[in-house]
């Protein structure tokens, strides 16, 4: 009785799940038998079930490559920095813009930063490529004017990564800042009036109010990028990458990529994808497990 | 009690997670052999007359090379467009003069099952290939052709070939390029696909440079590799701004390439060539190579090459090249086209003006330019389809109605607003030499002033000569500098094919298994050691040991792949 | 309290000057890639435009409209977001709001949770994903660029998040007033998320408009495309290497850097414009205080 009654009550719950879920069986269940591809060496013609079984083999071949080490490290470096310094940038912004008074500046500026996140790769590579240039570039121009000796930030391996994430922090920030201040418009306004009351000034009302607001949406982005630190931005490094800042700026998805032009080697791609996931469930499952046990948060 | 439900209600779960993977395994199960792509399975083509009557296999009796399918049968295909197409008012590719020469001449319906951008192109055939879904015709790369005759899923040709070839088509495939095309069509024996080829010469290097600079430099046309450096040296000098050879970052590949400054030292990167024992090897790793890559060392330190070049792709070249800052490149026969057409429009007026020549060497002996054989892919039939000559019957009127002295260019290749009827056919094939033989007969033409001998696109090649020669339209200037006197067809390629000086990699398979596995990693390796070669971050010593490191990382087994597969073809 | 103000003054200052020109920097690539969008072929690859188009001319804005299938393109797109933003709106909601219950209230809860958030972690690649769309039959059809991407999980998960933030006091009063959960959603949570709810329909609006390669992939018939794959095919994706004669001709008739700039800003305009649309749901705050405890 006890059970039936909890069903019921529980019934609409479940009702508004399964419409989802189906959607998530068939379209992503499904498709997901296809991982034994890693396992396979995959050819189109044979199919996915008749294709020859090699076990470990993509694996082995991918972790023996010369130049494995040197890709993790390379992408590890740039996806971490990218994760956060964007998240600074992201959550600094929306709260530096949230202090702004002026309606329709706000408006603007918020419109304006968002913009560069539609500008593809393939243009602002080109753009990057002409202002960072040491003879004619309008920042090397800018640098030397205050006597700054200027680097080859596209073509020196020392600088390149950093080239990377800046640029990239650049023309993200804006998209990424929408979640934080959308969280911000969330901070119930009477929180606000209460600290005002208890005395406290701007620095105080961000520190008690504004901060622990937004800290369960922050917490879970950290969180869900945690599952990007192996994916550093395959469309921008593809389009800036160059000989002379390889050893560096080479990583996991520009090495497949590569492989893939000599034949089409799903196979590897696909144990690639697999042990990127892998690494991706197992830092999430950690935070999430951290963030539940210490900060007593269900991430979700 | 709760955990029990709970259990229960896991395996609920898991089982209905394991019925949908059935589902979708049994769905699969009909992957190989293909379901073909919905040919109508009409009459056998009409046996009458043309059937040979023995069953002797020895002598096979041609047929009719255009005989008609009465009733008309269907071929399923798929094809790559690009915005290069373009189509007369009310046409499309499934409605156009080839499309109804087709149907009319031959009695064949061509039903374009898909159609994709050619960027994508590989994309879609590997996804169609992998879910079994072959279309009757279709063009792969070589390593698609590999994998399908591996898994058996293409047709035997020959026997269509034999019968319904036409004498143009035979003539191409089997005298042409010295028969490579039916060569690298045939597997033990059987001819399982028809190949789509360019032209052996034009992957060659040719020297570009800017002879109003060398006219008020005041110093004679270069003959050896000496001179290229001097006057490339004197360029920069005498042009703020400008350096003296254009290098893009990834040192090959068409535009401003070290392709042609190795040729002068008899190196051949990046092709497979014989050595002096006629085993194949790869040319980047000779000895030779080490001599170009130091006078490449030097030419940087001098400043002869831009010191960003490291970053610069064919893009940025382009704009060099406009912004007056590159007097001197190694590139192909047709850059004329791009970028030197835009720099022309911006330039011409301010004295710009161009010559090609062929590559110098740096020692007495001639220098050979080096190409590979372009073998582009093939046109297979799926296994099992009914109609496998149709196959040869499409490239048959294909080369009729375009190439051969009965072909109508107005209609079938391109007419006077340059719309481009020569992309739409289904299989297309060209004579090698086609551009060859245009640039002679234009020049010819232009010479005796006499275009009566010209085919229509001769003859368009012809006007632009007339125009931009004679009547300084600027917008000519491609074509007049490729096809005109003193255009590179006549100026360098005759030069290279008729003095029998081209060196020509002689490996055009798919790739070898070692290579699937190891060429990205090698090349990689190969692209970093020579950049930082060129740029002096690394000794020109630093070359032995990555010739020493590429044999062991694979460039050894690769090697002797590649002889075996020699030894077979 | 004059020298709050004044340290207040200050801050202010920096913060819209530092804003402003962060803003700027911003929008100045986008001034050059509109620029050279107008701007002669010959102008554009030479690299000389900077921010003012240079032999002002509308050819490739011309090339890009003047064909049919850009009209047949934005109708697909706009029938997709018209169609897949509700569709992706409405299952988040549902989902998210399942999810935000607790463990006790939902006993099943966890297990769904990480039934959705596996599939943000595995896929099994290009080939098995297409397989499965074509023996659903629904390869070249409309509801290939709707179904596959029905639940965006990132913005479930972003939703549930922002459920739970909703004091439980105003549920509980609801259920208590005999609200059944499909009211309380609609009626009364979804008005207080109004933000959130912006943000992921901003998401949805944005992803599929910008989507390409789906409908590259997916569609065998070029005037099934939707806008942002016809205008890929519009470019031309050349390999320097292997182009002949004739396709070098063209390289040379169509330029590719302005039709690559024009490609953008006739894509991006609407969705830009979007987002202004949408943000005055970012700026209200919510009207607590109806409910109390």
């Amino acid at each position: 009785m006890d059970i039936k009654r909890g069903m019921r009550r529980e019934l609409p719950f479940h009702l508004m799940v399964w419409p989802g879920l189906l959607a998530v069986l068939i379209f992503s269940y499904v498709p997901m038998a296809g991982i034994v591809i890693a396992f396979e060496k995959f050819i189109p013609s044979k199919g996915i079930f008749a294709s020859k079984w090699i076990g470990w083999d993509n694996f082995r071949f991918l972790f023996e490559q010369p130049d494995f080490a040197q890709i993790i490290r390379n992408t590890v470096v740039i996806a971490v920095a990218k994760i956060i310094a964007g998240l600074i940038a992201s959550i600094g912004f929306a709260l530096l813009l949230n202090e702004l008074g002026r309606a329709f500046v706000k408006r603007a500026i918020q419109t304006l930063v968002y913009l560069p996140h539609f500008l593809s790769w393939i243009i602002l590579g080109g753009i990057l490529i002409d202002i960072l240039s040491p003879s004619t570039g309008v920042v090397s121009w800018a640098l030397g004017l205050i006597g700054i000796d200027v680097p080859f930030f596209l073509g020196s391996s020392s600088w390149f990564p950093f080239t990377l994430v800046l640029s990239d922090v650049w023309k993200e920030f804006g998209f990424g800042a929408i979640v934080y201040l959308a969280a911000l418009t969330s901070i119930d306004p009477t929180h606000y009036e209460a600290a005002v009351i208890d005395g406290a000034n701007r620095w105080r009302q961000t520190w008690h109010v504004t901060l622990p607001g937004i800290a369960p949406i922050v917490v879970l982005m950290v969180t869900l990028s945690l599952g990007n630190v192996l994916n550093a931005g395959f469309d921008q490094v593809f389009i800036l990458l160059n000989p002379s800042v390889m050893d560096t700026g080479d990583i996991i998805d520009t090495w497949v990529y590569r492989m893939g032009l000599v034949n089409a080697q799903y196979g590897l791609a696909t144990a690639v994808g697999l042990f990127k996931s892998v690494i991706s469930t197992v830092l999430i499952v950690s935070s999430f497990m951290l963030a539940s046990k210490f900060a007593n948060y269900r991430v979700f | 009690m709760t955990n029990m439900t709970a259990g229960k209600r896991r395996k609920t779960l898991a089982s209905l997670v394991f019925s949908l993977s059935l589902v979708f395994v049994s769905a699969c199960s009909g992957n190989n052999g293909g379901n073909g792509g919905g040919s109508a399975t009409s009459a056998s083509p009409s046996a009458s007359n043309s059937a040979s009557p023995s069953s002797s296999a020895e002598t096979v009796q041609a047929a009719d090379p255009f005989e008609k399918y009465e009733p008309p049968i269907e071929i399923t295909t798929v094809r790559s467009t690009s915005a290069r197409f373009k189509f007369l008012e009310g046409e499309s590719l499934d409605n156009n003069a080839w499309s109804r020469a087709y149907e009319n001449e031959l009695g064949i319906k061509v039903k374009n099952v898909w159609t994709i951008d050619e960027a994508q192109y590989q994309n879609k055939m590997n996804v169609t290939i992998a879910s079994g879904d072959l279309p009757d015709l279709m063009f792969v790369s070589p390593a698609q052709f590999q994998q399908l005759l591996e898994s058996e899923q293409i047709e035997d040709l020959t026997a269509a070939y034999d019968r319904y070839a036409s004498p143009f088509l035979r003539k191409i495939m089997e005298q042409d390029a010295n028969g490579l095309m039916k060569k690298a069509a045939t597997i033990d024996g059987k001819m399982m696909g028809i190949t789509g080829f360019g032209s052996i010469e034009q992957g060659t290097s040719v020297i570009w440079l800017r002879s109003d600079w060398l006219k008020e430099a005041n110093l004679p046309e270069p003959t050896t590799f000496t001179d290229v450096l001097n006057i490339a040296e004197t360029f920069a000098k005498a042009h703020p701004g400008a350096y003296g050879i254009g290098l893009n970052k990834d040192l090959f590949g068409g535009l401003a390439t070290i392709e042609g400054i190795a040729n002068a030292f008899h190196a051949y990167p990046k092709t497979w060539v014989k050595d002096a024992s006629g085993q194949l090897v790869y040319g980047s790793v000779q000895p030779e190579m080490k001599q170009a890559l130091t006078a490449l060392q030097d030419m940087y330190k001098r400043g002869l090459i831009d010191k960003e070049f490291g970053v610069k792709d064919g893009n940025k070249i382009a704009e060099d090249i406009m912004n007056n800052k590159i007097g001197l490149l190694y590139a192909n026969f047709w850059h004329p086209l791009w970028p030197l057409q835009e720099a022309m429009n911006m330039n011409a007026a301010g004295g710009m003006s161009w010559k090609p020549y062929p590559v110098l060497s740096a020692d007495d002996q001639a220098a050979s330019p080096s190409t590979n054989i372009p073998v582009t892919g093939y046109y297979v039939v799926r296994k099992g389809y009914e109609h496998p000559e149709a196959a040869i019957k499409l490239a048959n009127l294909q080369l009729k109605n375009a190439w051969s002295d009965e072909a109508q260019a107005e209609i079938y290749n391109t007419d006077k607003d340059q719309t481009p009827f020569y992309l739409y056919p289904t299989i297309s094939m060209e004579p090698p030499s086609k551009n060859l033989e245009a640039g002679i007969a234009v020049t010819e033409a232009y010479m005796a002033k006499d275009p009566s001998k010209l085919n229509e696109e001769q003859k368009g090649y012809y006007d632009n000569v007339v125009a931009y020669l004679d009547n300084g339209d600027i917008k000519s200037f491609g074509n007049a500098l490729i096809f005109g006197p003193g255009g590179s067809e006549t100026e360098v390629l005759k030069k290279y094919v008729e003095g029998n000086r081209m060196k020509i990699g002689e490996f055009y398979g798919a790739p070898v298994p070692t290579q699937q596995m190891k060429q990205a990693t090698l090349d990689k390796l190969e692209l970093e050691t020579f950049t930082k070669i060129v740029v002096g971050e690394s000794s020109i010593d630093e070359f032995d040991s990555f010739v020493e490191k590429w044999h062991k990382l694979g460039g050894e087994q690769i090697t002797s792949e590649i002889n075996e597969w020699k030894a077979a073809h | 309290m004059t020298r709050l103000t004044f340290g207040r003054k200050l801050f202010l200052a920096l913060d819209y000057a530092f804003l402003v020109g962060l803003a700027v920097l911003c929008l100045l690539p986008l001034i050059n890639v509109l620029a050279i969008s107008f701007s002669s072929s010959t102008a554009a690859t030479a690299n000389l435009v900077k921010f003012w188009p240079v032999d002002f001319n509308l050819k490739s804005y011309d090339y890009a409209l003047s064909k049919p299938e850009f009209a047949d393109a934005y109708w697909v797109s706009f029938k997709r977001i018209l169609i897949g933003t509700p569709v992706n709106v409405v299952l988040t909601m549902l989902v998210a709001y399942a999810l935000s219950k607790d463990d006790r209230q939902f006993r099943w809860r966890k297990i769904y949770s990480w039934a959705f958030i596996f599939t943000m972690l595995f896929n099994g690649g290009l080939i098995p994903w297409y397989i499965t769309i074509k023996e659903l039959g629904l390869i070249d059809t409309f509801w290939a660029l709707v179904l596959p991407g029905a639940v965006p999980v990132f913005s479930v998960i972003l939703l549930l998040n922002f459920f739970r933030g909703i004091p439980k006091e105003i549920e509980e009063a609801a259920l208590i007033d005999g609200c059944g959960h499909w009211r309380i959603m609609w009626q009364i949570f979804l008005p207080l998320s109004a933000p959130a709810i912006a943000t992921i329909t901003l998401f949805s609006l944005v992803g599929h408009w910008n989507s390409w390669f789906d409908g590259l992939i997916l569609m065998n018939k070029t005037e099934h495309y939707p806008l942002q794959s016809y205008l890929q095919t519009l470019v031309i994706s050349f390999d320097l290497k292997i182009m002949n004669v004739k396709e070098a001709e063209l390289l040379s008739q169509i330029n590719n850097r302005t039709l690559k700039a024009s490609q953008i800003f006739l894509a991006a305009l609407p969705i830009m414009l979007t987002y202004p649309m949408l943000q005055k749901y970012f700026m209200k705050g919510i009207v607590m205080g109806s409910v109390k405890g």
